[in-house]
């Protein structure tokens, strides 16, 4: 076992693509095991042999169809109609479309994309600090996989058996709670900036009556989703398909930004990205088989219990790690190593799945803005033409607010609960 | 000598290129059908008051080989995701020697799985699927076809990476969900 946690890691640091270091570490170890090796490619065909888990191509196809199809630029006029007459405004409204963008899109990345591609110029028109409000951006990113629908809580759910609409619902309040913190680091920030960040336009409801209509499409998404999966009228699945057939007649017909010609493009995409992810799901579920199989959860475990059985010690300290590995590795591929060792870990510290399972999606959405590699951080700084090292300087206001709720959400589960318990209390999965 | 190793290099490109736009296509295809079974499901049920059980289990094989055979175009565009942050200080000929050093034990994965999927395929045999009995080789196959692309890619990508080693690392941050 020590093996392959040493292979693993000497893979991971030398920059091996992750869904080999899990492979080969997890091969070189059957093949030292008296095992048989067609155990590898039974774990992966059995990693993608799941009708819940097309929920990520589709989800990542809806996702690529709104990002194209002129969704992101209705949701961020909307913005600006609803809260560019306060001070920091155009901050305020790129934190706003990252609630909207959240909504309709399953990642951070492709929103932060959209988001700062249209409005940074006009940021560095009006004389913002640039480094700020390309942190802000990034940081409004991590909304993505918090709020729903979102891959990176498909992921957790299928990892650790939730139900993927518990998952969903368990994000909102957490999700909404991380907007306000960053909406206060931007009203602070532009407070103190000096009246650059007070040139706003006034409030008109005739504007945001405008924005509104023309918007409305793009909120008919969340509310399909959503409102499907709650309602008991679709399986994720079946949602995430429904998001990309609306996403297409909204693209098409109704914005006209894009034809029929452009769908092969976008399929293939989407095709490459959702590949990139299950593919790893398939080599991890070989490595978590191996890591249960030594029972190492167990041993951890009873090493943390002879320190202490508070259950929010332990969660503090999962923080602290997760937000580290955050810092280094992508989320998705970050949940499927560390949950399938981390969640027996919680149980027996008789500490909710669900709320739990949150808690590990809040962390690795922080690592998207955690240098050295924090993807939103890196994609808006890159459209800025900004370093990351430039950036980050200024990340600690966003930052430290949304790390507070993550405290918050730590310490409180019933943030977490209450939805789904409200909504889909006897729904075991999906 | 010189003219026919560049004559091979032309027909190897070419045959490269078709063989990337038959994939192309098939994912597209395993994409669409997935997608058409899934809604014609939702419909079926609510529309038509009739559970169609079987759009369910082939859209489930349409993914496999879908996700399959797109494991070698994310190999293509970059999108294997891996923790860069480390190797991006190297110089660039400790890179060079590191992609392959990388791609070693990689191959050698992908070489083990090909073969346990041929031992899966002749189970595969005698196995039928639950709802419309289909012999269990036709979606296993997808996993030796499947990693064989992606090894093919895998060995393009070394190319590619020992001309730029550093820029493809960049791209690959800039286009992953």
């Amino acid at each position: 076992m020590t093996v392959t946690l040493i292979v693993f890691l000497i893979l991971i640091v030398i920059g091996t693509p992750i869904v080999f270091a899990l492979g080969v570490s997890a091969a070189l170890t059957i093949s030292m095991m008296d095992i048989p090796m067609s155990i590898v490619s039974q774990r992966m065909y059995a990693g993608l042999d799941s009708f819940t888990i097309m929920a990520i191509p589709f989800f990542v196809l809806a996702g690529i169809i709104m990002e194209r199809g002129g969704i992101a630029k209705r949701i961020i006029d909307f913005s600006v109609a609803l809260v560019g007459w306060i001070t920091g405004s155009l901050l305020l409204v790129a934190t706003v479309a990252g609630i909207g963008m959240a909504a309709v899109s399953g990642s951070g990345a492709a929103s932060t994309a959209a988001i700062s591609s249209i409005m940074l110029r006009e940021m560095r028109e009006r004389c913002y600090n640039i480094d700020f409000s390309v942190g802000l951006i990034a940081a409004a990113g991590t909304l993505g996989p918090v709020i729903p629908p979102s891959i990176m809580m498909v992921v957790l759910a299928t990892t650790s058996n939730l139900s993927i609409g518990r998952a969903f619902l368990g994000g909102v309040a957490p999700g909404l709670l991380m907007a306000f913190a960053i909406m206060i680091a931007c009203y602070v920030y532009a407070k103190r900036g000096g009246d650059v960040y007070r040139d706003n336009e006034p409030f008109s409801l005739r504007r945001l009556g405008r924005t509104f209509i023309a918007a409305i499409p793009a909120f008919i998404m969340p509310v399909v989703i959503v409102g499907g999966i709650i309602g008991g009228i679709f399986t994720p699945t079946e949602a995430a398909a429904v998001a990309v057939l609306c996403g297409l007649i909204i693209s098409i017909y109704i914005y006209k930004e894009i034809g029929f010609k452009a769908i092969p493009s976008m399929v293939l995409r989407a095709a490459a990205i959702s590949a990139a992810v299950m593919m790893i799901i398939g080599t991890a579920s070989v490595f978590s088989w191996l890591i249960a199989s030594q029972n190492v959860p167990a041993l951890i475990a009873d090493l943390l219990h002879e320190a202490t059985n508070n259950p929010l010690v332990f969660l503090l300290l999962m923080n602290f790690l997760l937000i580290f590995i955050g810092m280094f590795m992508e989320g998705i591929s970050a949940i499927l190593v560390m949950v399938p060792v981390l969640l027996p870990i919680a149980t027996s510290f008789e500490i909710d799945p669900l709320h739990f399972g949150v808690i590990v999606v809040m962390n690795l959405s922080i690592g998207m803005i955690t240098p050295p590699y924090g993807i939103t951080l890196y994609v808006a700084s890159s459209v800025a033409n900004r370093s990351v090292l430039q950036v980050s300087r200024k990340i600690g206001l966003p930052f430290s607010l949304i790390f507070a709720i993550l405290m918050l959400t730590t310490i409180w589960p019933e943030l977490v609960t209450y939805l789904p318990d409200l909504f889909l209390p006897n729904v075991i999965i999906d | 000598m010189v003219v026919n190793f560049k004559s091979i290099l032309i027909i190897a490109g070419k045959v490269t290129a078709g063989l990337r736009l038959i994939m192309t296509w098939l994912i597209i295809g395993f994409f669409g059908y997935m997608a058409i079974a899934v809604l014609v499901q939702v419909v079926g049920r609510y529309v038509f008051n009739y559970s169609i059980d079987w759009a369910a289990e082939t859209a489930t094989f349409a993914q496999i080989w879908m996700i399959l055979l797109a494991a070698g175009l994310a190999m293509r565009s970059n999108l294997h995701v891996s923790v860069d942050a480390l190797t991006n200080i190297l110089p660039v000929p400790i890179l060079r020697l590191l992609t392959i050093v990388i791609a070693v034990p990689c191959l050698w994965f992908l070489w083990k799985a090909i073969v346990g999927s041929i031992v899966l395929i002749d189970i595969g045999h005698i196995q039928t699927s639950p709802v419309l009995q289909i012999p269990m080789w036709i979606p296993y196959l997808a996993l030796p076809i499947g990693l064989i692309y992606f090894g093919l890619e895998l060995v393009l990508s070394l190319v590619v990476k020992w001309k730029d080693p550093k820029g493809s690392a960049v791209e690959s941050e800039k286009l992953t969900a």
